[in-house]
């Protein structure tokens, strides 16, 4: 298990309680979050990648913005997709990403037409993931708690970008 | 002492939080549900405050000003005791029920939490139970000698500096993560300094521990079960933490 700033960046950003002392540990937190996510090696790339999930955000912000009717995308599907970005390890390459019409964010690691997998993050806090690899197919929902991502998912997303089968026990 | 039967008369707590979180039903919608809501919590809850995620873009061209735009959705409903230190909370992922300082016991906010949820489930008609979470957030006051407080003599777990005669610790955020693995509860621990107060030293103590359920709605008699091991849990972290030392400041009259 490695948690690191993405767990502090969940307690920076989320939590039920009112205290003003409750504020007080958000800011604590946050200041610890910014500070890590200046730096170039440690926040770099996925800063760029959270650039272009706001840039696709502002786009599918209206309803009917594909012309078919689609819902504006989910502000809270913006968010936990943000968080799911900075709670990846390092290791994993960066996912595409796309809004689909009920509003859900997409996050997509798109090896061939025949070898991928695919997050789909609504409001809740249930991901539905598939994947494909050749004839091979799956798919499933895993709760996403904000700092830590479902194993099931790490490893299915593993397998499709890694080398080794995509074993996973949808 | 036993750390999971403490009792301070002086307790530090200024915020205990109980959330249930839940699967919600796919068409959730907190804000066609405000006034039903209100008017289901308005008898002991009389006030609403509504928690919004905001999100602001702002748009930059060479040729023109930069443009702002900002789009909102509901995070959660929260009905408010008349003196506010008592909340119920619907939030997108599930139920909560706040109490700040004056606080006396879980024991006696459970009948009403009980009440609380009754009403929650029979609004929103949540379909499982996920998780089931204890916070407790404490303030202590730890006094000065002079302008320095040696930290090691009030927590057993407290940040160390690597040259302690040439640096002054002047702030701290810790963070611990951990699994319990007989119960499989999750806790995390946290500590933070603030700045001092008429000579003495305010510090956080947060400590939130989690149970990952996949419960029915209805089984009252296992969210409490389970509330009951998560509380057991947390009294030991506090009491494990703390030292006798800084237990005794809150046994003073």
């Amino acid at each position: 298990m490695w948690l690191g700033y993405a767990s502090v960046n969940a307690y920076a950003r989320g939590g039920s309680a009112v205290s003003t002392e409750a504020s007080a540990l958000r800011e604590a937190a946050t200041a610890v979050v910014d500070f890590a996510e200046r730096s170039e090696v440690l926040f770099g790339k996925k800063a760029t990648a959270l650039s272009s999930l706001c840039v696709l955000s502002k786009e599918c912000s209206e309803k009917d913005w594909d012309g078919a009717g689609a819902l504006p995308v989910d502000l809270t599907a913006v968010k936990s997709a943000a968080d799911f970005v900075r709670a990846l390890p390092e290791s994993l390459p960066l996912p595409e990403f796309a809004v689909d019409p009920d509003g859900a964010v997409s996050l997509d690691w798109i090896q061939s037409k025949t070898r991928l997998f695919s997050v789909s993050i609504s409001a809740s806090n249930r991901l539905a993931f598939a994947w494909l690899d050749g004839s091979d197919r799956g798919h499933g929902v895993a709760k996403f708690t904000g700092d830590q991502i479902p194993r099931r998912i790490l490893e299915g997303i593993r397998g499709i970008v890694g080398h080794g089968h995509a074993a996973v026990a949808a | 002492m036993n750390a999971e039967n403490i009792h301070l008369a002086h307790a530090p707590i200024v915020e205990a939080v109980l959330d249930i979180d839940c699967d919600m039903p796919p068409k959730f919608d907190l804000a066609a549900l405000q006034g039903a809501a209100h008017d289901g919590f308005r008898s002991h809850y009389p006030k609403i405050r509504v928690q919004f995620l905001e999100e602001q873009t702002i748009e930059r061209t060479a040729a023109e000003p930069p443009r702002i735009s900002a789009r909102r959705s509901i995070l959660a409903l929260q009905f408010l005791h008349e003196d506010e230190r008592q909340l119920v909370q619907v939030r997108a992922q599930g139920f909560s029920f706040n109490r700040l300082a004056p606080y006396t016991s879980l024991d006696d906010y459970l009948p009403e939490i009980q009440r609380a949820w009754t009403i929650f489930t029979k609004l929103t008609a949540p379909v499982k139970i996920r998780a089931v979470r204890l916070r407790y957030i404490n303030r202590l006051l730890i006094p000065l000698v002079g302008p320095r407080v040696e930290l090691i003599d009030y927590f057993k777990v407290s940040p160390r500096l690597p040259e302690e005669d040439k640096l002054v610790l002047v702030g701290f955020l810790h963070q611990h993560v951990a699994v319990e693995p007989e119960t499989g509860h999750q806790a995390t621990m946290v500590l933070t300094s603030q700045p001092v107060v008429e000579g003495r030293l305010p510090v956080i103590f947060d400590i939130a521990v989690t149970a990952i359920e996949n419960g029915e709605i209805e089984d009252w008699i296992r969210i409490i079960a389970r509330v009951g091991s998560l509380r057991s849990l947390k009294n030991r972290i506090f009491g494990n933490t703390l030292t006798e030392k800084c237990l005794s400041l809150f046994q003073r009259r």
